[in-house]
């Protein structure tokens, strides 16, 4: 029995540090809202460091398995080292959207685990029950990038003996993110990140618009 | 059109990438004001800024210093790397910081085997120890001791030890490498024709290389053998026993050749390895040649499987001598093994292999081949580094009638 309530609570505790995605439908459009994204705890050092942060999420809209439409959101976060404040650009599909004022790492980190995203699609023209699914990239790295860091570690480091392996023999934190975005790399995802996440809406119903 | 996802995932991710060239900040570029190094005590800073293309003056170039940040991870010589920036001399000035944490510049690796080939028992051990991070500057020093110890049957020992100094980056050229090494052993090994040699040896070495293409090397080495003595006793057919002992001192030649596409050191699931090398000896007046060599083939399945053919001697890397008891001819497979709960062990392997050696003709010209076997575990653990343990055991076939 206590097992039992262990995995419970376990379970639960996973549940609540899941990344929960939900729709805001306002008038002709779709929004969502993504919630609770386990951000790694380094980014919090990244984003002050003077250089800019980028997330990527692909966010998919779909009617049963069918997808119906796909918004791509893009956001930069940069940290003026005199202005001690951020700049911070947010675009959808390429089109530039507004992006709130932010001056601090926390007020930084409160926008991105709460994101409000709106609006991404247009509402469907008749009535239909629909899901939300959203992956969310941090720092990505396209592949070009990712084989000529991968020809320079082949060059690099082929005598040590815990070498040019994706997981070295005492494998520490900088060599698991190495390692982490070359299996992505590895597993011909067309593009490596540090930080990946996921997350599916419950499926909700929207009327004729 | 037919896409399958990850392409349509890759293409979609494309679009904003055009939008990510620019910063958020605007277009006002940063001058650095200097390149600094924090956390480092063992490592040079300017081993750690080589890794950095940027220099004093330079506009910020954000990319270059993502991708330093993935180059310098992917070293074992740090447990973190970190590059931020700091407010310099003056607005739109800044200083680079690279704070990293060191690791531990110490790699380990054991091998225990025991050994029932037909004729003999013998207990096999390897240690190696390698600095990997020489005084900062990420040159090797490598030391190891090999112990081949019977225990019963035939006499089949071997003892030796080996220091070198690595510099995987001669004269600061990515593709050249230099060794320099001494090295020394004793073998006293009986043939199964009835040939006992006694072998000591102890000599020093210098070798320089170049990586060619993408994966092939080539190296010129010197050998000079300050010490060598040889005693060798025969057993011949009417029962008479002749013996011989020379010592001598020798200079020694070699080129060798070789590629390594494999994925992996320790645990390859793709690729190949070979190496082709030659040797000519100068010992008081006399020539001789000598060459060897190896190859392996290394592939995986669907199932996760990873194939192995190797034909001949294990095959080094251009710096690296792999220790490892085999049969001449050799096929196999592995499985993983999954990390421990505990962290202790970090992955591994588990494998078997059939092999086969000739081994010449026995004393009434009848030809002898090795059949057998060898099954093994490879850990890579946290607290003794990589571990090899295994069994190997053969049986001897001996063809009746003289050739």
């Amino acid at each position: 029995m206590r097992a039992l309530c262990l995995i419970g609570l376990l379970l639960l505790s996973a549940l609540a540090q899941a990344a929960d995605i939900s729709p805001v439908i306002h008038d002709r459009h779709i929004g969502a809202r993504l919630r609770g994204l386990a951000l790694p705890d380094s980014l919090r050092k990244d984003l002050r460091s003077g250089l800019t942060n980028r997330v990527l999420l692909r966010v998919t809209l779909l009617e049963g398995t069918q997808t119906l439409a796909t918004a791509n959101v893009e956001i930069a976060l940069k940290y003026d080292l005199w202005d001690e404040r951020f700049g911070t650009q947010l675009t959808v599909n390429g089109v530039v959207r507004t992006a709130p004022e932010l001056r601090t790492v926390d007020e930084a980190w409160a926008w991105l685990i709460d994101l409000r995203l709106m609006p991404l699609f247009e509402r469907p023209t008749t009535p239909a029950t629909l899901t939300l699914r959203a992956e969310v990239l941090l720092n990505p790295i396209e592949r070009e990038r990712m084989e000529q860091i991968r020809e320079w570690v082949k060059e690099n480091s082929r005598y040590v003996p815990l070498e040019g392996a994706p997981s070295a023999a005492s494998e520490s934190g900088s060599n698991s993110v190495f390692n982490r975005i070359f299996e992505y790399y590895a597993a011909d995802q067309g593009m490596a990140a540090q930080w990946r996440e996921q997350a599916a809406s419950a499926p909700f119903t929207v009327s004729a618009r | 059109m037919n896409f399958r996802p990850r392409w349509l995932l890759f293409i979609l991710f494309l679009l904003p990438l055009a939008a990510l060239a620019q910063s958020p900040a605007g277009d006002d570029a940063l001058t650095i004001d200097e390149l600094t190094c924090r956390g480092n005590e063992a490592t040079s800073c300017d081993f750690i800024l080589g890794h950095i293309y940027l220099s004093p003056g330079d506009a910020v170039d954000e990319l270059e210093l993502s991708n330093a940040r993935l180059r310098l991870s992917s070293l074992p010589s740090f447990s973190s790397v970190d590059i931020y920036l700091e407010r310099g001399v003056a607005r739109g000035h800044v200083r680079v910081v690279v704070e990293v944490v060191e690791a531990d510049p110490y790699a380990r690796e054991w091998i225990a085997g025991t050994s029932i080939r037909f004729d003999s028992v013998s207990q096999l051990l390897v240690g190696r120890l390698t600095n990997q991070n020489l005084f900062g500057t990420g040159k090797l020093l490598d030391a190891y001791a090999f112990a081949y110890a019977p225990v019963a049957g035939t006499v089949r020992s071997e003892y030796s030890a080996r220091v070198q100094y690595v510099d995987p980056h001669w004269l600061n050229n990515k593709r050249m490498y230099l060794i320099a090494g001494m090295s020394g052993g004793y073998v006293d090994s009986e043939s199964i024709n009835g040939r006992r040699a006694k072998v000591e040896n102890l000599g020093f070495d210098v070798a320089v290389g170049r990586r060619l293409f993408d994966f092939s090397f080539l190296t010129f080495g010197y050998r000079y053998n300050s010490y060598a003595q040889i005693d060798v006793t025969s057993r011949l057919l009417d029962g008479s026993v002749e013996r011989s002992s020379e010592s001598f001192d020798s200079h020694v030649f070699s080129i060798a050749y070789g590629w390594n596409s494999e994925d992996d050191p320790y645990f390859p699931t793709r690729g190949s390895r070979a190496v082709v090398h030659s040797s000519r000896v100068f010992v008081e007046g006399n020539v001789g040649t000598s060459t060897d060599g190896g190859i392996r083939k290394t592939w995986t399945t669907a199932n996760g499987t990873s194939w192995v053919i190797q034909v001949a001697d294990a095959p080094s890397t251009e710096t690296r001598q792999f220790i490892q008891e085999h049969f001449e001819f050799v096929g196999g497979f592995s499985r993983p093994i999954g990390a421990s709960a505990n962290g202790e062990i970090r992955r591994g392997r588990w494998y078997v292999e059939a092999g086969y050696s000739p081994q010449g003709h026995d004393l009434q010209n009848r030809r002898q081949k090795e059949y057998g076997a060898k099954a093994g575990v490879r850990l890579q653990t946290r607290s003794f580094g990589m571990v090899d343990l295994y069994v190997i055991g053969s049986f001897l076939h001996t063809a009746e009638g003289a050739d």
